[in-house]
């Protein structure tokens, strides 16, 4: 994981807004089961996402694993809060040295496309976590092979051995589709170890997808989020109180976060005709409808940037 | 004495016959099984006497074209045993549950000897009996009874065996223990007998499959030459094991999972112990979970062990023959869940082994070198500190991911246009020459800090 090198996280915009929609959910639904989650992230050396969770969702318990060559003591350098657990190691190790059997939010927000390491994790986790317990992931959505070529379906199963979903064909690598595809994985895979688990523990564990989302910073890599809830039942989203989310989605076909290019003076024009003349706003020909229906999506998560003197 | 008649009731027989019975008890088992069977009886009575350690227990396998024996000082069986189930076929139902064996079925001992001649010596001493059967296979078979039904007198097949009190000096045992000796052995018995490579391929199953036992310090002689433990070892100080133990229902599960030395293949994969007979070695099939990933020779340190215990045998993922795992079974089932578990961390770690840029298998040899190890015997016994946790070992991982960012380039050029550039560049050699080209392209072209 050597993006944090490359770029600073917190000011890439489609991430902050995901990161900001992930958590106004999270906070219903972690409220719905009780609060007292741990948090599991590869915090990087930005650990945007630890401070955001610790202070907004009360999350204390706080372990951030870093895989790539960054030095430990710059990791512990930048950790916003010395309380936060710093695991560096690869996360399938790592992940055996967190108590998993307690309820937990992770969120493995990997850069790479997708691996096998991705499904031992899935492995580690799914084996453990406790009811309540959300789990999220991002990676690159493209279907590339280290070389960085597209997979053909002889080369995906060769990499990927039976975890492939059955009578997979060329077209679900592409653009279009490739995220199904992981997704499919990641749901399959999931669930067979929930049956496996279910008959160790006579348990009846569910998992039920919250997050399906895709997003693409300014010419940047395709991304892709995933992720859901563990439960022992049916899943009502009117119980949690997250049916109003736009973004929060059950099926096959993901949401995208699209923000649109405004200046700050168009942003202070939509806002003064929101939901109440948007009509005319439009005719004033300064911002399509198009922009103003992607800025109602995102507004509330979106971020501001100012140049400030430090 | 009064008239004996025979068949003039209205009673169709539907005893098997004798003969019928012993072919259809011994068809399906080779006669290496039969001799491991017998041996189960053994290690059952040095489980009993010292369930911890059988150090200063042996037994004594002699083979030749003219007779078997086995003879052991691992405490015998009692006359009451022999009644009520070491000579009955089967296993009452009302027998008490055996204690932590593998001789569930109650006919290993029989089987073995019907299989092996037609001649056999069964002596026993123990704490309070000392006796011996003595059985002539052909007499046994002829031998009828008459009994009195419906005020008649009839002839039926007699399956009973007779015992003798044996004295000191007719005793072939000086300890207690159990002395087997078969004679008038069949002629492809006999022949086979005199065969050394079946010799061989005993001696190695013995090895094999009792390896718990031998770990444990029985000691086993064929014709005279100790059999060697053939021990499974767990890497234990820099790496930690996978450990895991519950009970369900009546069966205890311990996984244990962890490094090995690189160099034996064949030794790689999951062995798995009922009550501690070997029944499953090195499997590397989907059997015991290789479907994802499949086992590769990247894999090759990985070993893996399930003990299975019960006093209730029967509960054992065992199929009948006590050769195979009934991979079917619920318990065998929970097992692998965890036994998956294991896996996935200790191949994630063997996966980055192979990334080591420079040659893994030194690294995988120097963990061999540096690790202390720990017996399959220890590994069942310690206490259990840390559950469901495979520690990777300490030495160099940085190193490993380090190394792991290096790809190595290599192409050819032109001589003489090499030694100008070489020249050119003041590089000492082709090596930092190519180091010195790459580094001016990316500099070059802006690339230094992507």
């Amino acid at each position: 994981m050597n993006s944090p090198k490359q770029i600073n996280y917190e000011t890439r915009p489609f991430k902050f807004t995901e990161r900001k929609m992930l958590l106004a959910s999270l906070q219903k639904v972690c409220s719905f089961y009780g609060g007292d989650y741990q948090y599991i992230g590869l915090g990087g050396i930005a650990y945007t996402d630890f401070k955001l969770f610790h202070k907004e969702l009360h999350v204390d318990n706080l372990y951030s694993i870093e895989g790539g060559n960054i030095p430990l003591e710059r990791l512990k350098f930048n950790s916003p809060y010395s309380f936060i657990n710093l695991l560096k190691n690869k996360t399938t190790i790592a992940l055996n040295d967190i108590p998993l059997e307690k309820k937990s939010l992770l969120w493995l927000d990997y850069d790479g496309v997708l691996d096998n390491y991705m499904f031992d994790d899935l492995n580690i986790i799914f084996r453990k976590l406790p009811i309540g317990s959300i789990y999220i992931f991002t990676c690159n959505r493209e279907l590339k092979d280290e070389e960085n070529n597209e997979y053909t379906t002889e080369l995906f199963k060769e990499k990927f051995g039976n975890l492939i979903p059955f009578g997979i064909e060329n077209k679900d690598f592409s653009s279009q589709n490739n995220y199904k595809t992981i997704r499919n994985m990641f749901i399959n895979h999931i669930n067979s170890i929930l049956r496996e688990r279910n008959r160790i523990e006579d348990l009846n564990f569910q998992f039920h997808q919250l997050f399906n989302i895709l997003y693409q910073e300014n010419r940047g890599a395709r991304m892709y989020t995933f992720g859901g809830i563990i439960t022992d039942n049916d899943l009502n989203l009117s119980d949690l109180d997250i049916n109003s989310f736009n973004f929060i989605n059950t099926e096959e076909n993901a949401y995208r976060i699209e923000i649109p290019n405004l200046t700050r003076k168009e942003i202070d024009l939509i806002n003064s005709y929101l939901y109440v003349n948007e009509e005319e706003l439009v005719k004033l020909n300064i911002v399509t409808k198009s922009e103003v229906d992607k800025y109602k999506e995102t507004y509330k998560y979106m971020p501001h940037y100012y140049d400030i003197r430090l | 004495m009064g008239k004996i008649i025979k068949r003039m009731n209205n009673i169709i027989q539907g005893n098997p016959t004798k003969s019928f019975f012993i072919a259809m008890l011994t068809r399906d088992i080779s006669i290496k099984d039969a001799i491991i069977d017998l041996l189960d009886n053994s290690i059952d009575g040095a489980s009993n006497i010292k369930p911890n350690d059988y150090s200063g227990l042996n037994i004594d396998i002699t083979v030749n074209k003219n007779e078997f024996i086995v003879k052991d000082n691992c405490g015998g069986f009692s006359l009451e045993t022999a009644q009520k189930y070491a000579f009955r076929f089967g296993r009452p139902d009302d027998a008490p549950k055996t204690n932590s064996t593998v001789g569930r079925f109650g006919v290993g001992m029989k089987r073995a000897l019907f299989k092996i001649g037609q001649y056999f010596e069964i002596e026993s001493k123990s704490v309070n009996d000392h006796f011996q059967v003595v059985v002539d296979v052909e007499n046994w078979k002829n031998k009828s009874k008459i009994i009195e039904e419906n005020g008649q007198k009839i002839s039926i097949d007699d399956w009973n065996f007779n015992f003798e009190h044996i004295t000191p000096d007719t005793s072939n045992l000086e300890e207690n223990g159990t002395y087997i000796s078969v004679k008038n052995l069949y002629p492809d018995v006999s022949s086979i007998f005199e065969d050394d490579s079946f010799l061989n391929d005993l001696a190695e199953d013995i090895e094999k499959l009792l390896n718990f036992s031998l770990e444990k310090g029985i000691t086993i002689t064929l014709n005279g030459k100790q059999l060697q433990r053939k021990g499974i070892v767990l890497f234990n100080e820099q790496s930690s094991p996978y450990f895991f133990e519950e009970t369900y229902g009546d069966v205890k599960i311990r996984v244990v999972a962890g490094l090995s030395y690189v160099g034996e293949p064949e030794t790689s994969g999951w062995y798995i112990y009922c009550n501690d007979r070997l029944v499953l070695e090195a499997d590397k099939s989907e059997l015991t979970g290789w479907d994802k990933p499949k086992w590769h020779i990247d894999f090759v340190m990985f070993k893996g062990i399930v003990f299975f215990d019960s006093l209730d045998t029967i509960k054992l993922p065992l199929t009948t023959t006590k050769k195979g795992i009934d991979a079917t079974s619920d318990i065998y089932k929970k097992a692998l869940f965890f036994m998956k578990e294991a896996m996935t961390s200790i191949i994630s770690f063997l996966r980055d082994v192979t990334k080591i840029d420079s040659n893994p298998n030194d690294y995988r040899k120097l963990l061999g070198e540096q690790e202390s190890k720990i017996s399959v015997v220890e590994l069942k016994a310690t206490d259990i500190i840390v559950s469901r946790k495979f520690k990777i070992p300490e030495i160099n991982i940085e190193v490993i991911s380090v190394k792991n960012d290096l790809v190595r380039i290599a192409f050819d050029a032109k001589k003489n246009k090499v030694i100008s550039a070489k020249k050119h560049s003041k590089t000492r050699s082709y090596k930092e020459l190519g180091e010195y080209v790459f580094d001016y392209y990316l500099k070059m072209e802006e690339l230094e800090n992507e």
